[in-house]
């Protein structure tokens, strides 16, 4: 059987819910819709329910930045695709993991839904290998981080950019979902990728 | 907590909500309402220990339900210094009660289990607290009394006060919680310490809890507030 996908939409106009609907069909994917008006109700929606990719116009965020960011917080796993009917502010769309335009062709936005269905399916896949273990590189960088070595500094040690340093502790922090230097030190000591007699930095 | 989505209100009968929401008896506590009152409801236990019902609603409610919107434009002079006490009396709860239970028990933890790292959760709680510390610090020294002042239209202590550092504590602290949370469930491999360890993070959980709805009060009733005054 065809996996299903599930997809919300928020929306307040019902020709627009009813065209992406319509578009969407003509793709090859088994979709099942759920399309509310508001954003209350889709903050209603109980946590259980999970979606592949939600379709938001901004206009239900009514320009409040704080019920956007609430709402970005509550459907954190979830690629948000922006449906975009009048113009915004950039910096509301350029939040979005895409955007679709009121006048973009109908290849275009089932192309965009498609990729963030298919996408997530293959994040999971790699996020489960991934979240094992931290590469040799990304001990490497750890090791220094915790002794408190700035990002030039573990840059220039390990003989690579500034921002692949940034890109590798970007890493660390979601394999191992932690933030904080200190945090890190004490998972560093713990899995004998450091010495507790080293010079840590714990603030 | 579970998310609780009964939305209180003034007719609610003051036991009946303690009894669906424990965490209201702190609630209670920093208002200075003692338990024990029978039947009554919130507005009658409200006017007899001259509480503001409305900043009770709010405060209760966002107990109950972390989405619940606040309608902040109403508050009045009396209403606002009401709020400050209840931040007062959270702070005065976790520097008195919660912190050195904590401090105590991770305290133990390091004496039980010897494997390498757990003693360093020790420095690291340490160095948590003297954040929070610096916060509240902050607030009851800077914070408060620059709003304070608004009420009385004095602008003396302007100086020193800023919104963004405000909102910014906010998120360091809450970081280093959840950094602490995920050593003890997923990092630190658990020997002897089944019990000392699920203690502290019942404490740490419910720390969580209570300080995201103190952020909360702060961000979005106290923040605008003032944005609101400065205009």
């Amino acid at each position: 059987m065809k996996k299903e996908y599930k997809i919300l939409i928020i929306e307040p106009s019902d020709i627009v819910t009813t065209g992406i609907i319509n578009g969407v069909s003509l793709s090859n994917l088994n979709v099942t819709y759920n399309s509310v008006y508001s954003l209350q109700e889709a903050l209603d929606i109980p946590h259980h329910r999970k979606f592949d990719v939600i379709l938001t116009n901004p206009v239900v965020f009514n320009n409040c930045l704080n019920a956007f960011n609430k709402f970005l917080s509550r459907f954190a796993q979830t690629s948000i695709i922006g449906l975009i009917t009048i113009y915004y502010d950039r910096d509301i769309c350029s939040r979005f993991a895409d955007c679709i335009y009121l006048n973009d062709s109908k290849q275009v936005y089932i192309n965009i839904i498609q990729k963030h269905l298919l996408d997530k399916k293959n994040n999971n896949a790699n996020n489960n290998n991934e979240q094992t273990s931290l590469s040799e590189r990304e001990r490497d960088v750890l090791k220094l981080l915790v002794v408190g070595k700035s990002n030039k500094e573990i840059a220039h040690k390990l003989n690579i950019s500034i921002h692949t340093v940034v890109s590798h502790r970007k890493n660390i922090t979601q394999k191992l979902g932690i933030k904080s230097t200190a945090a890190m030190a004490i998972y560093a000591v713990a899995n004998n990728i450091i010495d507790i007699n080293d010079n840590l930095n714990l603030t | 907590m579970n998310i609780k989505n009964e939305i209180i209100n003034k007719k609610s009968i003051l036991s009946e909500i303690v009894l669906k929401n424990y965490f209201l008896i702190l609630v209670l506590e920093r208002f200075g309402i003692e338990l024990g009152q029978q039947n009554k409801t919130v507005e009658t236990v409200c006017i007899e220990n001259n509480i503001s019902i409305n900043v009770f609603l709010i405060i209760a409610n966002l107990h109950n339900n972390t989405f619940y919107e606040i309608q902040t434009n109403q508050l009045n002079k009396t209403e606002i210094q009401t709020i400050i006490t209840y931040l007062k009396n959270s702070h005065q709860y976790y520097s008195e009660e919660i912190f050195p239970e904590i401090i105590e028990n991770i305290h133990l933890l390091s004496r039980k289990n010897k494997m390498p790292g757990v003693s360093m959760v020790e420095s690291f709680f340490n160095q948590y607290k003297k954040e929070v510390d610096r916060h509240f610090e902050y607030e009851e020294d800077i914070a408060f009394p620059y709003i304070l002042s608004l009420l009385d239209n004095k602008q003396n202590h302007k100086a020193n006060y800023s919104v963004k550092k405000y909102k910014e504590h906010h998120d360091d602290i809450e970081e280093k919680l959840d950094d602490l949370k995920r050593l003890l469930v997923q990092h630190l491999p658990q020997k002897n310490d089944r019990i000392i360890r699920r203690k502290i993070l019942f404490a740490l959980f419910g720390l969580e809890q209570d300080l995201r709805i103190h952020a909360k009060i702060e961000n979005d009733i106290l923040i605008p507030f003032i944005e609101n005054v400065e205009k």
